[in-house]
């Protein structure tokens, strides 16, 4: 195990995937901050493990799957809030809520695979790590999310390949 | 005609991992394959874009909840109103003891009489001169 300045760099480094990623999972800026602090402290008490890059960021992305996971069961459990997607007020906005509906259409785990591949930027191998699977598993579980959204997102892809695309640098 | 693994190779093509550069070429030979390639980038670029925000609301208070308030409500009278009391009970008891106290003492003389002077007093013991 490394010290709390190793999990300081290490969470530096993942920040702004992390981000991403506990937004997608959560749906609230907001709760994604606070989850993504709680990460922080995590990684700097636990110590880093001692291992490659690759290994070290599917640990940070544990901690933090697991964080919300556990925040995702606790609000389920609240009798008095009920959870909603703001009303869509422009075309950016609908657009993110039809992301947002496909995606929660999804399975659970098969979701969480597909943000940590794009929202992440994890690799097979390290999603394989943080989600517990086999390499095969992932792979076979990226596609099917994917065909599913292709489907569900229909419309919205259509208008993107209308805007025009271009294929950004792998997170 | 594209097959499951054509789509596979070109979504680890897009996904950074390491492919058969055959396999690759042959998946883009096919429409579907092509097709795909292009949907996964523009997909890609909708998920990357801002998270719809999810707004949490408030749901109408549940029986549970209302008669948790009630019982509460209720506590809070209930001990206002023993303390009222106790603090009432304990003013008066005072005011009572006070106002005896006051009723058993002595007044205080109006007046200051000398006694005359050459007057012989003799010290009896009860009644007796």
């Amino acid at each position: 195990m490394a010290d709390s300045a190793d999990g300081a760099a290490l969470f530096a480094e993942h920040r702004a995937g992390l981000t991403r990623y506990l937004t997608r999972i959560v749906g609230q800026p907001e709760t994604a901050r606070d989850l993504t602090q709680e990460v922080f402290v995590r990684v700097t008490r636990a110590g880093v493990p001692q291992d490659d890059s690759n290994g070290r960021r599917a640990w940070v992305f544990k901690i933090a799957r697991n964080l919300a996971l556990n925040h995702l069961r606790d609000r389920e459990r609240q009798p008095n809030t009920t959870a909603m997607i703001d009303v869509p007020h422009n075309g950016t906005q609908e657009l993110s809520a039809a992301v947002h509906q496909a995606l929660a259409a999804l399975q659970d785990l098969d979701r969480d695979v597909f943000l940590l591949r794009e929202s992440a930027g994890l690799n097979y191998d390290e999603i394989a790590t943080t989600c517990e699977l086999t390499t095969d598993a992932v792979r076979s579980r990226l596609q099917r999310a994917r065909q599913q959204l292709r489907e569900s997102l229909g419309a919205s892809i259509h208008f993107q390949l209308q805007r025009g695309i271009r294929l950004t640098r792998d997170q | 005609m594209t097959t499951h693994t054509d789509l596979d190779t070109v979504a680890a093509f897009i996904d950074g991992e390491r492919i058969d550069p055959i396999a690759l070429k042959r998946a883009l030979s096919t429409e579907g394959g092509r097709d795909y390639l292009v949907e996964l980038v523009a997909m890609r670029e909708l998920i990357a874009g801002p998270a719809a925000p999810v707004a949490t609301i408030a749901a109408s208070p549940t029986r549970s909840s209302s008669w948790r308030n009630l019982a509460a409500a209720a506590a809070v009278t209930l001990t206002v109103g023993l303390a009222g009391y106790a603090l009432g009970h304990f003013t008066m008891e005072r005011k009572i003891a006070a106002e005896r106290e006051e009723a058993n003492r002595a007044p205080m003389p109006t007046r200051e009489i000398p006694p005359d002077s050459g007057t012989t007093w003799i010290e009896t013991s009860g009644g007796q001169h």
